[in-house]
């Protein structure tokens, strides 16, 4: 594989990563628990679209947007349904909890969709390639997409009440009440928001490579390895995070470590060591452990929402 | 007649496998506070220790003795990452250990056997009756360890590390302790599985059978000895039984196993938010010093 194709495979990665895990920091830093079911719900959020788009034959687009405003609001109701009860229990009640609605929605998911694996109806049109590496239409638009919603997250961020609500409840929660800021509003907002752009994220996933109910076990530690190392709470740090997480897990099953190898060992015992692609998943794993071993507050330094 | 019998035993030894898995999972989270969501890799590597024993002729006292160290092993490889590390953060550790352990059992076919997993060809006398025999040895040794100063002091850990470090108590020290016996346990469990299934996989490494002992867990009452008895008996009994409605019911299999794993999630998450402390909670002691 040439370094072009790593860049965009890991481009590709980061963003739909991102995405995806900008629900879970912020939920992370605000309700002070990791939401294992967050990934869950870009699951379910591309089999809706796929429902729509296939079931009732409504454009990729149209079913792609729905799925991810319905996903929103259903963010909301798990919160009021179930995290609502956990506000001043602890990290610990509220995870396990999280755990086995992750489990009831994928198992749910494969209840009704059944195992295999599914596609999205859209017409599939030939690739490009672009400095040597080939990239497809659709992963064009996913870049396009994700730049978008990054984008308008940054405005709603920066530029907005709610967005600057969302920066103060998420810096300092008592001193935001103290300020008047509704919480449970900004809560709500953080839940669409949060689950919304997971829907979005998943369904671009599923578009990319394809739909399993497996999914989501494939996603739940790369995007807490993008929320630990953009440190919890931080939207630009899980941005950053997202492409780190993107070029470790696509360069680290094509570099050649042997040159690493015989530079430690003083001698030249390999000639070429090279990682093999199926401990690719096994990238992030070890990533999350060092990272939590080394730095459990994260790289970054969190400083704004 | 003689197959309801046997069908009756095999369900007893499963039952006190998951017993022993669930009763380390307790120790940890129940007794010491260690959230872990890694809880499947003490099942792995106590069987796939205890089938790599047999397959090079070890007897199979000493291949389940080698299963049970390498569980110690992993326990105490494990504490090592503990330190003051949030529950949080402790779990996700812990599930990406777990998770790594697994794609090394499905890669590295030389050891494992990759997917196609590897079998045992020796069969042990009387089996399930050593299994429940052991179970309830294990039951015996966390009842008594629960009620030591052992157990008093993992309790107060498990309330938070600043008094028992103020007391003078090594935390990391009773941390590892506690690591160790759990991994001791689920890799006796472990070695008990694949002897009793003959037959040891990656695909019985996933992550969701670290969240079926969760779940015996959490109903039961954690930190309760004889809440996780009822905990598994009543996961173990809905497990079983919805497989003999697949016969009766015109449901699919593959649905029916999906459907018996919603029914898991929705228990663990009700359980939580309605009685967090189980079925049957821990008594609380109040001592007094007059």
């Amino acid at each position: 594989m040439n370094f072009a194709q790593v860049v965009v495979n890991s481009l590709i990665t980061a963003s739909e990563l991102g995405l995806i895990a900008i629900g879970l920091t912020l939920t992370f830093s605000l309700l002070k628990f990791g939401n294992f079911a967050h990934v869950e719900m870009a699951v379910a959020g591309a089999y809706m679209a796929w429902a729509l788009n296939t079931g009732m034959g409504l454009s990729f687009a149209l079913s792609l947007a729905i799925a991810a405003v319905v996903m929103g609001f259903f963010g909301i109701l798990v919160d009021r349904a179930i995290f609502r009860v956990f506000r001043n229990a602890g990290d610990i009640a509220p995870m396990i909890a999280s755990l086995g609605l992750a489990i009831a929605i994928r198992y749910s998911i494969q209840a009704i969709f059944g195992p295999h694996f599914l596609r999205y109806n859209f017409a599939i049109a030939p690739g490009m390639k672009i400095a040597g590496a080939y990239i497809t239409r659709q992963q064009i638009w996913i870049l396009a997409i994700v730049a978008c919603a990054m984008l308008g997250f940054h405005l709603l961020l920066q530029y907005t009440p709610i967005g600057k609500a969302m920066r103060a409840t998420s810096t300092n929660v008592e001193l935001a009440q103290a300020s008047g800021i509704n919480t449970e509003r900004v809560i709500a907002w953080v839940w669409f928001l949060g689950t919304a752009f997971a829907g979005l994220g998943g369904v671009l996933v599923a578009w990319d490579t394809q739909l399993i109910p497996d999914l989501g076990f494939n996603l739940v530690i790369p995007a807490f390895c993008v929320v630990l190392i953009g440190g919890v709470g931080s939207i630009y740090g899980a941005m950053l995070g997202a492409v780190v997480v993107g070029f470790a897990v696509n360069l680290g099953v094509t570099v050649n470590l042997a040159p690493i190898v015989n530079w430690i060992s003083g001698e030249q015992i390999f000639g070429s060591l090279r990682l093999p692609p199926d401990y690719k998943p096994a990238i992030v794993y070890a990533a999350v452990i060092l990272l939590l071993l080394l730095r459990p507050s994260g790289l970054v330094r969190r400083e704004l929402g | 007649m003689d197959q309801l019998a046997n069908f009756g035993i095999y369900l007893m030894a499963i039952t006190s496998i998951s017993f022993m898995l669930a009763m380390s999972l307790n120790l940890q989270v129940g007794g010491c506070g260690l959230i872990n969501f890694g809880q499947v890799v003490f099942l792995t590597v106590g069987a796939y220790a205890t089938a790599i024993a047999l397959a090079t002729g070890a007897s199979p006292l000493m291949a389940v003795l080698c299963g049970v160290l390498v569980g110690i092993f992993f326990g105490l490889l494990m504490s090592l990452t503990v330190r003051n590390m949030s529950g949080t953060y402790w779990g996700i550790l812990s599930l990406s250990l777990a998770e790594i352990v697994r794609i090394i059992a499905l890669n590295e076919q030389w050891l494992t056997g990759g997917a196609n997993g590897i079998s045992i060809t020796i069969s042990v006398p009387n089996l399930p009756w050593i299994i429940a025999a052991s179970a309830v040895g294990v039951f015996l040794l966390v009842r008594v360890l629960v009620a030591s100063p052992f157990g008093r002091t993992i309790r107060m850990i498990r309330e938070g590390d600043r008094l028992p470090a103020a007391l003078g108590k090594n935390v990391l020290v009773f941390k590892i302790e506690t690591m160790a016996i759990g991994g001791a346990i689920g890799g006796l469990a472990g070695a008990y599985y694949a002897l009793m299934q003959r037959y040891m996989s990656p695909d019985d490494a996933k992550p969701i059978e670290t969240f079926i002992v969760w779940a015996m867990v959490v109903l039961g009452g954690r930190g309760n000895v004889w809440g996780i008895v009822l905990g598994t008996i009543v996961v173990q009994a809905f497990y079983t039984g919805t497989r003999f409605l697949t016969g009766l019911v015109d449901i699919n299999a593959d649905t029916m196993a999906a459907l018996r794993l919603v029914t898991i999630g929705v228990l663990i998450t009700v359980v939580m938010m309605y009685r967090p402390e189980g079925l049957l909670p821990e008594r609380r002691r109040i001592y007094r010093i007059d």
